[in-house]
């Protein structure tokens, strides 16, 4: 299953870093399978900080997990 | 000057010889008429002094016997002194009563007998008494046995617990708590106490309250603190009366509790589990890695296995998928040598695996803490989650009887 997440640049995956985007939730950006700093769009839709709005406006590209999963989804 | 006892008259002495007998000088009375003069003698008169220093002498004598008298009296006191300080010792309401009755009680009746050199020597007596007093008043005051007796001395009910818990889940912002679930809550917590399980969970996680905030909270020590074993989440996860579900990019929960720096967690035991949903996919519910051969990590039905590093991380052990795994799963040790796998509160599986070291980091939930680093983030949601010590078979029945119990009565069981 195809899924998006927020590009971002090495200053702004920099920027984030110890930061709560809401209350009790810190970012996180992580590296996908081509070194490409990104985070969730869950986080990018929960941000409540009002200094960091602008991550809504990140560019999406799609998840290259670094970990592939071997299993199958059984839902 | 002295005045010398009357003489009858013998004869009456010519005053010349009188004042100057023959030969020499002699000292003597002059007669006035008939009243006898008396004359100051200095040292005319070597014979009268000698006899009234004797009769001087003898005054001092019987103040000594006097002295001696009172010296006994002084020597009882101190001896009554120590016969009221362990009445004093065994009930501390009665130390002032008795130091103060017994001093004045003495005071007076050796003051006036003793006059004037004994009442200094008793009143020093009675000061060194109320010097006693203070010194064991202050012990029994303070007595920090009692002190921590008090919190130590009720065991725990559940109930209070559990209210404890609810409070900080809707005091953090938490949302959802109705009567129904507050109820529930407190028999899920009294479940766990009176089936003994409760001091064997070093935390777990109900998971209520609808968002982070109230979902963050360890049921067992409900404070926002690392070291009460909060959650902290990191990355996008979603917080609902369901539970929390992460994603596969950067969700992750840190427990902050760390298995080195974990006394009750030993080599020879050590437990997890959880309640959560179904999905089959290669991570981790929970998992840490340290440096050299150690991890604590559990994988239920990845691909056709569900595996599990049970402080080792050399090889890792494994048993087969878990169909269905709805409902408590999760492993504990049993010793050095074995691991056993649970599901349903059943004996799904054992393995023979040494233990070899606990990780120095941080427990993650929902990924795996890679000696510091985030890896591979799991998309399951959790509905309950424990880390304890050593569990029996009867405790892992128990656990899942009452986990089952509760979540259905939450509305949100997965069989």
């Amino acid at each position: 299953m195809e899924q998006l997440v927020g590009l971002l640049t090495l200053n702004q995956k920099q920027e984030l870093v110890g930061i709560l985007f809401t209350d009790d939730s810190y970012f996180n950006p992580v590296q996908d399978a081509n070194f490409n700093w990104v985070i969730s769009q869950q986080c990018m839709i929960f941000t409540t900080n009002p200094n960091y709005q602008w991550v809504k406006n990140l560019p999406l590209i799609i998840w290259d997990d670094p970990f592939p999963i071997s299993g199958s989804t059984m839902n | 000057m002295k005045l010398r006892p009357y003489q009858a008259p013998r004869r009456q002495p010519k005053i010349n010889d009188m004042l100057y007998p023959p030969g020499s000088r002699q000292p003597g009375n002059v007669w006035v008429g008939a009243v006898v003069m008396n004359v100051p003698q200095p040292d005319v008169s070597p014979t009268p002094t000698p006899s009234i220093t004797p009769t001087q002498t003898i005054t001092p004598s019987i103040t000594p016997t006097k002295t001696p008298t009172n010296t006994p009296t002084n020597t009882i006191t101190p001896t009554k002194t120590p016969t009221n300080t362990p009445t004093n010792t065994i009930t501390p309401t009665k130390t002032p009563t008795n130091t103060p009755t017994n001093t004045p009680t003495n005071t007076p009746s050796i003051t006036p007998t003793n006059t004037p050199s004994i009442t200094p020597t008793n009143t020093p007596t009675n000061t060194t008494t109320p010097t006693k007093t203070p010194t064991n008043t202050p012990t029994k005051t303070t007595t920090p046995t009692n002190t921590p007796t008090p919190s130590i001395t009720p065991p725990p009910s559940g109930t209070t617990e559990a209210n404890a818990y609810l409070s900080a889940v809707v005091n953090a912002g938490g949302t959802g708590i109705t009567s129904p679930i507050s109820a529930a809550t407190v028999t899920f917590f009294t479940s766990l106490v009176s089936n003994g399980l409760w001091d064997k969970l070093i935390c777990f996680y109900p998971i209520l309250g609808g968002n982070a905030a109230g979902q963050k909270f360890n049921g067992k020590n409900p404070l926002n603190t690392d070291a009460a074993y909060r959650l902290q989440f990191n990355g996008g996860w979603t917080h609902n009366a369901s539970g929390m579900t992460g994603n596969i990019t950067d969700t992750y929960a840190d427990t902050y509790l760390n298995p080195e720096a974990t006394a009750s967690l030993t080599l020879s035991g050590g437990a997890m589990g959880f309640y959560a949903s179904e999905d089959n996919q290669s991570r981790a519910l929970a998992c840490v890695y340290g440096a050299g051969d150690r991890a604590w990590c559990y994988t239920p039905n990845s691909s056709s296995l569900s595996s599990a590093n049970a402080w080792e991380a050399a090889t890792g052990i494994s048993t087969a998928i878990i169909s269905p795994m709805s409902g408590l799963v999760g492993f504990g040790r049993t010793g050095t040598t074995q691991v056993n796998f649970y599901r349903r509160g059943a004996l799904q599986a054992t393995v023979n695996k040494n233990a070899a070291n606990k990780p120095n980091q941080n427990q993650y939930i929902g990924a795996t803490n890679s000696n510091g680093s985030f890896g591979a983030g799991t998309s399951r949601e959790i509905r309950f989650a424990f880390f304890g010590t050593t569990l029996t078979p009867t405790d892992w029945y128990n656990l899942d009887t009452i986990v089952q119990t509760y979540q259905t009565s939450l509305g949100r069981n997965y069989y």
